[in-house]
């Protein structure tokens, strides 16, 4: 076999053993109907003494006997990958399945996988086929990465059956295959060279308001110019004491702050979903122009990546942005990160939550305490539907319990409002680029009545 | 895609299913032919009709019911003993394209081997009916034979019934 004709490995492949499955041993509705129009033209040919009626039931008794004569238990197995081990936004792979023919073979096997989120089918998603025993039947099934996220493969069926359809089953099994899709190369060349996120997220304040890195000019110096200024170089060749000018840096680190807690019921879960998507637009802003961002995802996981500048960064962002899209709930509790004391006071913090456990409003209070520039997009929580079961009545406790909590969520947002954070809030129809721009103003008229 | 869809509409599940039709249909019009007894041919393909319905709803159960009906009026229309093999074959065949019709919807894609495998199976069983008929027909017209072979081919047919099943069963088990 050359390179060229071997099939592409399988990446985080999938086994389904179907040698001993007991769904793969049942008796077809085809044979059913043959044995009952066997027996039915047997009886009338042998009641009504009319031998040539039997021609009538021969091919019908020819294809049972060969159908017992060929039947074999189902010995096989089926794996179940994809050909590419990074995906990004917009391509288009391979979902791969071997179907192992075992020894005895698998006459007639179809195949229909069912996709989940994020990725979509280019083609059909079934295949029948045969496989020869002893041999590797290889198909493929174009797919396209359309999201963001991580996308996933929910379920395969498996149909096998003899020959002639008279024996066999059907098996559906959970894939688990997964796949990370990255954000497009040229999405992310985008918000990196453009300015218009500038517009969007607003100027912040520099760190550093005096001298920045990049040389604007030179010229003689003046009265009153810094002696730290003076190019030495060029003052020694003009022999007339010069000074270089700087542009003024006007970066600020920025760390985002994504609330991950959320995700328990559909309506939570498209909360988490517009957070990510939040944090995802503020750090390609910010990283557009230059300024650090680093990301703590806090929830039932606690990640922290320090701020840094780059595409890299935007990627390893994206990175883990999409484990938290996708993060299983595993806990209901939020715990206190320990990297909050890795926050530089300089730092602008902004928040995404809902601000529902009163962990994350003491983290806020606590950043802001430091004297970090904090503002807090807090995302509305979409109306859950109501029951669809009648008659059930809420019981008095859990009535009780949420008007606590959301006494609790308003008294603690009422505290970081007195406390100077920025608090927007934003409706569930509401653009991402609305609230930041909203955000921005807020900010800057607080600074106006400070000053 | 408008190709696609096309592609769907005439292939695979679609063409078998409208062979299985019309040579049912054709067998019901070669019946007529060698049958003097009126109105078969309505029946016939009422039954032919209704194999194709099976197919389309996914239903075997509808088909096999079809296929008895065709049976049915076949033999009541006395065609002669070849012409009664022939429409054995051609019920036979019909199934099996209902069944690989229902196999192959919603247009998968389709190893050519599934293909040369169902031509070989009808031809094989077509082949195997006809020499099983020639067997049965022989030992059937026999004179001396002929009294005996009833209540011989009921127990005969039992017991091949039974081996078969015992046969299945030992692998099963295995």
């Amino acid at each position: 076999m050359t390179p060229a004709e071997r099939p592409p490995e399988l990446i985080d492949a999938t086994h389904i053993m179907l040698t001993g499955t007991r769904e793969l041993r049942q008796r077809t509705p085809l044979f059913n109907v043959l044995t009952v129009l066997t027996v039915a033209a047997s009886v009338g040919a042998m009641g009504a003494r009319r031998p040539e009626f039997l021609g009538l039931v021969a091919p019908l008794i020819a294809l049972l006997a060969l159908g017992f004569a060929r039947w074999r238990p189902v010995v096989g197995e089926v794996r179940l990958g994809i050909d590419a081990p990074h995906l990004v936004e917009g391509d288009e792979f391979a979902v791969l399945v071997e179907v192992d023919g075992g020894d005895e073979g698998l006459e007639r096997v179809e195949i229909e996988l069912k996709l989940g989120e994020r990725v979509s089918a280019r083609g059909t998603l079934r295949s029948v086929t045969s496989v020869a025993a002893g041999t590797t039947r290889h198909l493929a099934f174009p797919v396209s990465a359309d999201e963001w996220g991580v996308g996933t493969i929910e379920q395969v069926t498996i149909r096998v059956t003899d020959r002639f359809g008279l024996f066999g089953g059907t098996v559906s099994r959970s894939a688990n295959v997964s796949m990370r899709i990255g954000l497009a190369e040229d999405r992310l060349k985008a918000s990196l060279e453009a300015d218009r996120f500038r517009r969007v997220v607003g100027s912040h304040l520099s760190s550093d308001r005096g001298q920045g890195l990049e040389i604007a000019d030179i010229r003689p110096y003046l009265p009153g110019d810094s002696m730290r200024d003076i190019n030495w170089r060029i003052t020694n060749r003009r022999q007339e004491p010069w000074v270089t000018l700087r542009h003024p840096d006007r970066s600020a680190t920025v760390v985002v702050i994504v609330d991950a807690h959320d995700g328990e019921s559909d309506a939570r879960s498209t909360t988490q979903r517009r957070s990510v998507a939040a944090a995802m637009a503020l750090a390609r802003g910010h990283l557009s122009n230059h300024d650090p961002v680093g990301l703590l995802v806090v929830g039932h996981t606690v990640r922290w990546l320090p701020p840094r500048l780059g595409r890299n960064q935007l990627h390893r962002i994206a990175d883990e942005l999409i484990s938290v899209s996708n993060a299983p709930d595993a806990s209901l509790r939020m715990y206190r990160p320990p990297a909050i004391h890795n926050i530089g006071k300089e730092t602008i913090v902004v928040a995404v939550t809902p601000l529902r456990d009163p962990l994350m409003v003491s983290l806020i209070a606590e950043l802001r305490s430091r004297g970090n520039t904090i503002a807090v997009l807090a995302p509305e929580v979409e109306e859950e539907p109501p029951s669809r079961i009648p008659f059930v009545v809420e019981g008095r406790t859990s009535t009780l319990a949420r008007r606590l909590a959301s006494a609790e969520q308003a008294v603690g947002i009422q505290s970081l409002r007195a406390h100077g954070v920025v608090m927007v809030p934003w409706a569930v129809d509401e653009p991402v680029t609305a609230v930041i721009d909203a955000v921005r103003r807020l900010r800057q008229s607080m600074r106006r009545v400070t000053s | 895609m408008l190709t696609w869809h096309l592609d769907r509409l005439v292939r695979s599940a679609t063409l078998c299913l409208l062979a299985a039709v019309v040579i049912t249909g054709a067998m019901g019009f070669v019946i007529k032919a060698g049958s003097d007894v009126s109105n078969v041919l309505g029946g016939l393909l009422v039954g032919a009709l209704i194999m194709g319905v099976g197919g389309i709803v996914g239903s075997m159960g509808t088909t096999g019911f079809g296929a008895l009906l065709f049976s049915f009026i076949a033999s009541l229309a006395n065609p002669g003993a070849p012409t009664l093999l022939l429409a054995g074959c051609v019920v036979v065949i019909a199934l099996l394209l209902v069944d690989l019709s229902i196999t192959l919807r919603r247009a998968p894609l389709i190893d050519r081997r599934v293909w040369i495998d169902s031509v070989v199976n009808a031809a094989v069983v077509s082949a195997l009916g006809a020499a099983l008929f020639g067997v049965a027909w022989l030992v059937g017209t026999l004179a001396t034979w002929q009294a005996v072979v009833l209540p011989f081919g009921v127990v005969a047919l039992g017991y091949a019934v039974r081996l078969a099943a015992d046969s299945h069963t030992k692998r099963y088990r295995s």
